[in-house]
């Protein structure tokens, strides 16, 4: 008897011509995915949902220097106790109380300025450079956005509307926002998200226009809705809960039920079909990350050209790291959806910006103005249209 | 328990969507935390494109790729529940490859593989070869409580009557197993990580445990190719976790429907101890973990990254690209700059602002036990980073700083060096160099920068040179230190440089920059000074100086310019931002005096 050897399976099979291959294991047959433990299709259709078309998108960054010293930001908290801990304790203004970092909470805090709020948004800002930490670093993001429809009326939206109310102020009468509201030209305040440098400016839009509809959504928490009544807000207050909410023809609002650091929870982004160009999306932070964004709106919605025309936020591919570090490259990733307007705010990164930029990405670049430390994104009072 | 953080807070109730969803979120939310990563052992996610809920994952100790799938998501009359399959994919060289069918090994070795992988909920030729068992995640309507199952088979096998030969043997005997998957430990895996992620999400252990088995089956490879299951004792193995109120009475959603055993057990007793283990019981606790099951959760050291490499070769590029990924990742990374020479000029270059410090008492590799030290101790109490960059001066030994390590070990944890080697002036430095061929033998990984400026034979060269002083250590190719950070951070993951820094090791001073008879001279600018000048000036500085860097105010220029120069390459490029102190530059090279160096 011929004691045969054993070959090993992984050389049999490296070894073997693939038509062997092919052949033997397509008599095997029956490794079909229909067996009972496989519910789910094969491929999730697109279901092309037509949310009509506008002309034109112009955004104007108000602000997008969220605060002036990262580390200083990092560091308040890293002393906090990390990127889990509720922004609302960490003890900046304008919840400051007096106590030191990691000892604030929304009603300490709000008790020092509520009766303040909004008519005199600079007397509570006073009150909060003596009460909360580093004073001085918050800027905020909040961005002018106006979309011309079919028929020729432009309608003017806030995407988010920052945070030190100082630095907002400011910004809002540079651009003319206090104006805008205070003659009811702008149609809504779309908040993105909880965090401090898009939503603790508040009463800034406030004291302007206290009655204009102001857009949520079922990821704030109850400190974040508390404040929208104590800044004094008057007007109609909507909560999104579905994934989709429809605003004028070309124009929805995306929600993404995501976790994010410091006790947050969800970020809405906006998105646009402007005739003949295609998809627009416009962002603050875009936590979700650009993958999980433009995988939904592919996924869901119907847009000019089956293209993805133009993009404006804080650009990062994902909140994961991937498993394989060569995928972690938002320069790759960005070119693979052939955008062909780009403008990142300061959340992309300085060195991604260049690199965007010596890639030959179509990328609108900045002025660097106002605080704004680099030409390679667009900075404080810079535009983009769409 | 706390459900929102993991579910909108805005709502009461859960949908199915969500659910399904749950593990996804609950990971992201775990990610933020350090101390969950290394427990869990993680290492990376990828959501397929097109279905957000599915996602392939790696966990470090395996060498595949574990996938997860939803399958379906529906309303009863008081929960909402999702269903999932759990998948591995191996890689050629992983051990587990030859336990899974030939089919399956097949596909394994088809060069679009990992392509495939990536996009595997797309792709369901995959599922059933790559399948380990189901999971199902339950959510009752008030969200009072969530039961989590899994099921598998312990062994998942297919037997081969007939065999199968290949040309001079068998591949498969005669009845034995062409398929003999683990896939009940092997799902455990990755069950057990999203298990943590919900009680770190949920902010508790789970209540209960339920342990159930039943019969199983295994399957027969028939003539036709095509299989039949029969029943075997080989068992069907199912374990439950369930968090929240109420959660007795509720044993069918924590066994299997067809356990012919099951044992319960409540957290408050004493759980199995192959179960205790398991991060669910340890995540919601992350700070107090036992510092004997779960020893990296209690480590509070930053990591230490130290960034070395000779003159010149790119450190403070490479540098940037590492600070702006670990910012996008929002990871607080805070910086060491040592400079040899009396004034720093990286520190202007680097965007770190505060949470930059710059050792400028001479080199790091001489002045260690001090400085080093006290700088470590200044960022981490002023800032607590997570992790410490470390741009050593062109001429520090790293293996001087890493034969001392005992006097900072305590303050921070050693991940990687990552030595930058000038692809254009390397070979020259590693003939004359001591300390060169130490920077090359004490990296866990080596950048060859400036491949653009030497044609691909030399780059061959150069690697094949540095292998001979260091056989292991990845290769990386860049120029312009331009390379993407995620792959230097995995390559350093994969690096085995630990022994290398063993206490154990002879403490022979090595070569220092003195012996080497290297100095640096500082100089104050001209006043005037043009361009042409300038030109003119570093035309006829003598041989000696290797490096050269400095901050000008030319006469015919309006901003300030930052000067670099490599042996008889230099270049000046605007600083970007403003500078307030005098104009100087900096000489570095062998036994350099100011009277040689004057224009």
């Amino acid at each position: 008897m011929t004691t045969e050897k054993n070959i090993s399976r992984r050389n049999f099979l490296m070894g073997a011509a693939t038509g062997v291959c092919a052949g033997l294991f397509g008599a095997m047959g029956v490794y079909s995915y229909t067996s009972s433990a496989y519910n789910r299709l094969p491929k999730t259709a697109r279901k092309f949902e037509d949310f009509g078309a506008c002309r034109r998108v112009k955004v104007t960054n108000i602000s997008e220097t969220s605060w002036f010293s990262n580390a200083t930001l990092m560091g308040d908290i890293k002393t906090a106790g990390g990127l889990l801990v509720n922004q609302y304790t960490i003890g900046w203004p304008p919840f400051g109380n007096g106590k030191g970092i990691a000892k604030g909470s929304y009603e300490s805090g709000i008790a020092s300025i509520q009766s303040m709020l909004p008519g005199d948004i600079a007397q509570a800002w006073e009150v909060q450079k003596k009460l909360g930490l580093h004073p001085e670093n918050p800027g905020g993001f909040s961005a002018l956005v106006e979309v011309e429809s079919l028929d020729g009326t432009v309608h003017k939206y806030l995407l988010d509307t920052g945070w030190s109310f100082e630095w907002m102020d400011q910004a809002f009468k540079r651009e003319k926002i206090d104006q805008m509201l205070a003659a009811r030209e702008i149609e809504g305040l779309f908040l993105s998200h909880e965090h401090w440098d898009h939503f603790w400016g508040f009463p800034v839009t406030m004291k302007y226009d206290n009655r204009l509809p102001v857009y949520t959504h079922d990821g704030f928490y109850k400190e974040g809705l508390q404040y929208i009544k104590d800044s004094g807000y008057k007007g109609n207050l909507d909560i999104q809960k579905t994934a989709l909410k429809r605003i004028i023809p070309g124009m929805v609002v995306v929600k993404y039920d995501v976790p994010i650091i410091n006790r947050v929870f969800g970020e809405t982004s906006l998105a646009f079909n402007v005739k003949d160009k295609g998809l627009v999306l416009v962002s603050g932070c875009c936590h979700q990350g650009i993958l999980q964004c433009t995988d939904y709106v592919r996924t869901n919605l119907k847009y000019d050209n089956d293209k993805f025309h133009g993009i404006y936020g804080g650009l990062h591919i994902s909140p994961f790291e991937d498993w394989d570090p060569k995928y972690d490259d938002l320069v790759i990733a960005l070119g693979s959806y052939g955008f062909e307007r780009i403008g990142c705010n300061h959340c992309t990164g300085h060195l991604t910006a260049k690199k965007f930029v010596a890639a030959g990405y179509p990328v609108v670049r900045g002025t660097a103005r106002f605080r704004s430390s680099s030409p390679d994104y667009l900075g404080n009072g810079d535009t983009i249209e769409f | 328990m706390d459900t929102s953080r993991l579910l909108p807070p805005g709502r009461c109730e859960p949908t199915p969507e969500a659910v399904s969803r749950l593990p996804v979120s609950a990971l992201l939310l775990a990610c933020l935390d350090a101390r969950f990563k290394r427990l869990t052992r993680w290492q990376g996610l990828s959501r397929c494109p097109g279905q957000a809920e599915a996602w392939t994952c790696r966990l470090r100790h395996r060498p595949g790729i574990f996938g997860w799938l939803p399958q379906s998501c529906r309303e009863t009359p008081d929960a909402c529940e999702a269903g999932f399959t759990l998948h591995y994919f191996p890689t050629p060289e992983d051990r587990l490859f030859d336990h899974f069918s030939l089919a399956a090994g097949w596909t394994a070795l088809g060069e679009d593989f990992r392509a495939q992988v990536r996009d595997f909920a797309n792709q369901p030729a995959l599922w059933p070869l790559f399948g380990l068992g189901r999971a199902v995640l339950v959510a009752t309507r008030r969200m009072g409580a969530f039961f989590f199952r899994f099921e598998a088979l312990e062994q998942d096998i297919i037997l081969m009557p007939a065999g199968l030969r290949g040309e001079d043997g068998w591949v498969v005997r005669p009845g034995e197993a062409e398929q003999n998957l683990p896939a009940w430990a092997l799902g455990r895996e990755l069950f057990d990580v999203v298990a943590g992620a919900l009680t770190f999400g949920l902010g508790c252990p789970p209540a209960a445990l339920v342990q159930s088995e039943a019969p199983g089956w295994r399957r027969l490879r028939l003539a036709d190719g095509t299989l039949r299951e029969e029943p075997d004792d080989e068992p069907l193995r199912g374990v439950g976790l369930a968090w929240g109120e109420g959660v007795t009475g509720r044993e069918k959603d924590l066994r299997l429907p067809t356990a012919d055993t099951e044992h319960l057990w409540l957290a408050d007793g004493n759980l199995p101890p192959e179960e205790a283990e398991a991060p669910c019981w340890q995540a919601h606790d992350l700070e107090n973990s036992d510092v004997r099951t779960a020893p990296e959760t209690v480590d509070h050291r930053p990591g230490l990254i130290v960034l070395t490499g000779f003159l010149g070769s790119g450190k403070t590029s490479l540098l940037l690209e590492m600070l702006e990924h670990l910012r996008a990742h929002d990871q607080f990374v805070a910086i060491i700059q040592n400079e040899i020479g009396a004034t720093g000029v990286d520190g202007y270059l680097v965007d770190g602002g505060e949470s930059a410090l710059t050792l400028d008492e001479g080199c790091v590799c001489c002045t260690l036990a001090g400085s080093l030290s006290n700088g470590i101790r200044r960022l981490t109490q002023q800032f607590q980073p997570e992790r410490i960059i470390l741009e050593t001066s062109g001429l520090a030994n790293p293996l001087n700083l890493l034969q001392e390590q005992d006097s900072w070990a305590d303050l921070a944890r050693l991940e990687m060096v990552v030595t930058v080697v000038d692809a254009v002036h390397a070979q020259d430095m590693l003939r004359c160099s001591d300390i060169a061929r130490d920077q090359v033998r004490g990296g866990d990984v080596l950048v060859v920068n400036k491949i653009d400026q030497v044609d691909p034979a030399a780059v061959e060269r150069l690697d094949a040179c540095l292998r001979q002083y260091n056989p292991t250590a990845p290769l990386l190719h860049t120029h312009h230190g331009q390379l993407q950070p995620g792959i230097l951070f995995d390559a350093g993951n994969n690096a085995n440089g630990a022994s290398r820094y063993a206490p154990s090791a002879p403490l022979l001073r090595r070569r220092n920059h003195e012996d080497e008879a290297f100095n640096a001279v500082c100089l104050p600018q001209p006043e005037t000074l043009t361009r042409q000048t300038l030109a003119h000036w570093l035309g006829k500085l003598p041989p000696d100086v290797f490096r050269l860097k400095g901050i000008l105010r030319l006469a015919d220029v309006p901003d300030p310019l930052v000067l670099q120069g490599v042996g008889r390459r230099w270049e000046v490029h605007p600083l970007g931002s403003p500078f307030e102190d005098d104009p100087f530059l900096v000489f570095i090279g062998r036994q350099l005096n100011s009277e040689s160096l004057q224009p």
